[in-house]
């Protein structure tokens, strides 16, 4: 299965260009969407969930017209959303929640739709719960019930908007590890602003900003464009100066250690290194500006 | 896919929601407090008024436009909040994303809720129809009495429970709650010839009066309009077509919401 978007606008009421001129191929496999809060990437996400529609544009996926009653109808068949703002029914258990969404996803068998419940709730680690009303979850119990009823129906395409907001280290670990194995037969589309989470389990990513797609491809392509705008300046003087943004800053007694991306007016005592996605995003956003809107430190 | 299954799931949901909200449960027992003292006292003045001779069926009609003073304020009022509620919890975008179509979740949710607050009122009105029978020593008034409850009492909850659902969609639900509550008492309670327009007394009454009339003779609220069987036929057409045309808007509503968004 692939997903390809061309020229897909979204204008919300009162003029608002949430997407504009959107043109993206998602292959099999983990996607990362990476981007500022207010980029687009929820738009993004909802759009390809048929949950909006979009002002103008072709959405196909797979086989189906995603811009089409019918098309909708179909990919909702093979998919699994796991939204930002995950909203459940506080008087139902968990295994009532996800029974109920089961229903609405089409499992008709209900032997078997309660068996994949049952799995489901082993495999979020809350079988002990399964009972208890949803409305005595903590944030990170809801998010699992949330992945939870995102793959009831095993889907083709899995879209996660936000996965980890609210998950503790090892949960977020886990979940990360969770999408990985089944990004291997299936699109598995992971919107974030958390660079550490597309690093961890994206091979290819897509990064927007206001509305626009800045760079798609793969993560070593991303990193191949920072390559060079790189530092680590070790100074006891005062911060580096030029055209860069601090991506870090270490303390180390005497001294403090800054990791810098962008153009440094004296590049002695700095050391070129190897960038990370994170370091190749933020120079990416900064080539993306203004030229008069650069950060400079 | 099949649609009765997505259908009978949605309503055993809803129905399961609703019945365990402990609103529903306190306000119908506050209502069976009120009910049950003004209906006893009802039967003693109707017994005791030796004009007045009613049939077993016409005892049950009578029954069943009692039972209907009140409780329907509480059906609509405990309906009025589900649409709301799945915006408000934010259900609706993982509902939204679900390929169940929106026609099989309203009706799922209108049945469910519907049926739920029914129960309790249900229950309240066969407590009543047991007083009745050992009041009036006839056993028979048991089976007229449900016969009566579908006739005159299903057809007003169900128009109702339809408005209940609907307007909230585009209303404060407290605002809506409020009003409706008003409407009850203009367009059913308030006597006809007190001077002000007024729903009462014809066949758009949910309270029942109309049908109850019309179908099985019994005194139209405050003595007043015509008492044909065409009559109060004319209401029970009248106020469940008025119910499915505000489902099919509700749907139509919806679909327009999701498709402009």
């Amino acid at each position: 299965m692939q997903i390809d978007l061309e020229h897909v606008n979204k204008i919300y009421r009162g003029g608002v260009h949430a997407v504009t001129d959107l043109n993206l191929v998602i292959p099999n496999g983990m996607f990362g969407l990476l981007g500022p809060n207010g980029a687009g990437k929820t738009t993004l996400m909802r759009i390809l969930a048929g949950i909006l529609r979009p002002t103008s544009g072709t959405i196909q996926v797979g086989e189906y017209d995603g811009t089409t009653e019918r098309g909708r109808t179909a990919i909702k068949r093979v998919l699994g959303y796991l939204p930002q703002d995950l909203g459940v029914y506080p008087d139902l258990s968990a295994r009532e929640f996800l029974d109920y969404v089961g229903i609405l996803k089409g499992m008709d068998d209900r032997k078997s739709r309660l068996r994949r419940v049952e799995e489901l709730l082993e495999l979020v680690s809350l079988s002990d719960v399964a009972t208890r009303k949803l409305k005595t979850f903590s944030g990170g119990m809801k998010r699992r019930v949330g992945i939870a009823q995102a793959l009831l129906n095993d889907p083709q395409l899995l879209i996660v908007d936000e996965p980890t907001a609210g998950l503790d280290p090892e949960e977020r670990i886990r979940f990360r590890n969770l999408l990985s194995d089944l990004g291997g037969d299936r699109i598995v589309l992971l919107s974030t602003h958390i660079v550490e989470d597309i690093a961890q389990t994206c091979r290819r990513l897509a990064i927007m900003n206001k509305g626009r797609i800045l760079f798609q491809g793969s993560i070593e392509e991303l990193i191949k464009e920072a390559r060079g705008k790189v530092w680590m300046v070790t100074t006891s003087g005062p911060k580096p100066e030029g055209d860069l943004t601090v991506v870090s800053t270490m303390n180390m007694g005497a001294t403090v250690q800054y990791r810098v991306v962008g153009e440094l007016n004296n590049t002695s005592g700095a050391q070129p290194t190897e960038p990370g996605l994170e370091d190749s995003y933020v120079w990416l956003m900064r080539e993306k500006r203004a030229p008069m809107a650069s950060i400079a430190l | 896919m099949n649609i009765w299954k997505i259908l009978w799931g949605v309503l055993r949901y809803e129905f399961l929601m609703q019945i365990r909200r402990p609103a529903l449960w306190l306000a119908f027992l506050i209502f069976a407090l009120l009910d049950s003292r003004g209906l006893i006292g009802q039967i003693d003045f109707y017994k005791s008024v030796s004009s007045i001779h009613f049939s077993t069926l016409q005892w049950a009609a009578f029954l069943a436009v009692m039972a209907n003073w009140l409780v329907p304020l509480g059906v609509g009022i405990l309906i009025a909040d589900r649409l709301p509620r799945d915006r408000r919890t934010r259900v609706e975008e993982v509902l939204n994303s679900l390929p169940g179509a929106l026609k099989t979740r309203v009706l799922g949710k209108y049945l469910g809720t519907l049926l739920a607050s029914l129960v309790p009122s249900f229950s309240l009105y066969m407590v009543n129809i047991v007083i009745a029978t050992w009041q009036l020593n006839d056993p028979g008034i048991i089976p007229a009495a449900l016969l009566c409850y579908v006739l005159i009492i299903l057809p007003g909850m169900c128009f109702i429970a339809a408005f209940s659902l609907a307007l909230p969609v585009v209303m404060w639900v407290p605002l809506y709650q409020f009003l409706f509550f008003g409407y009850w008492f203009w367009g059913n309670i308030l006597a006809p010839g007190y001077g002000l327009p007024t729903l009462s007394g014809t066949i758009l009454t949910p309270i029942g009066s109309a049908i109850a009339a019309g179908l099985f003779g019994i005194p139209t609220y405050g003595g007043q309009g015509p008492s044909s069987v065409m009559y109060g036929t004319s209401s029970l057409v009248a106020l469940l077509g008025i119910a499915a045309l505000v489902l099919v808007a509700l749907y139509q509503f919806l679909k327009f919401e999701q498709a402009r968004q």
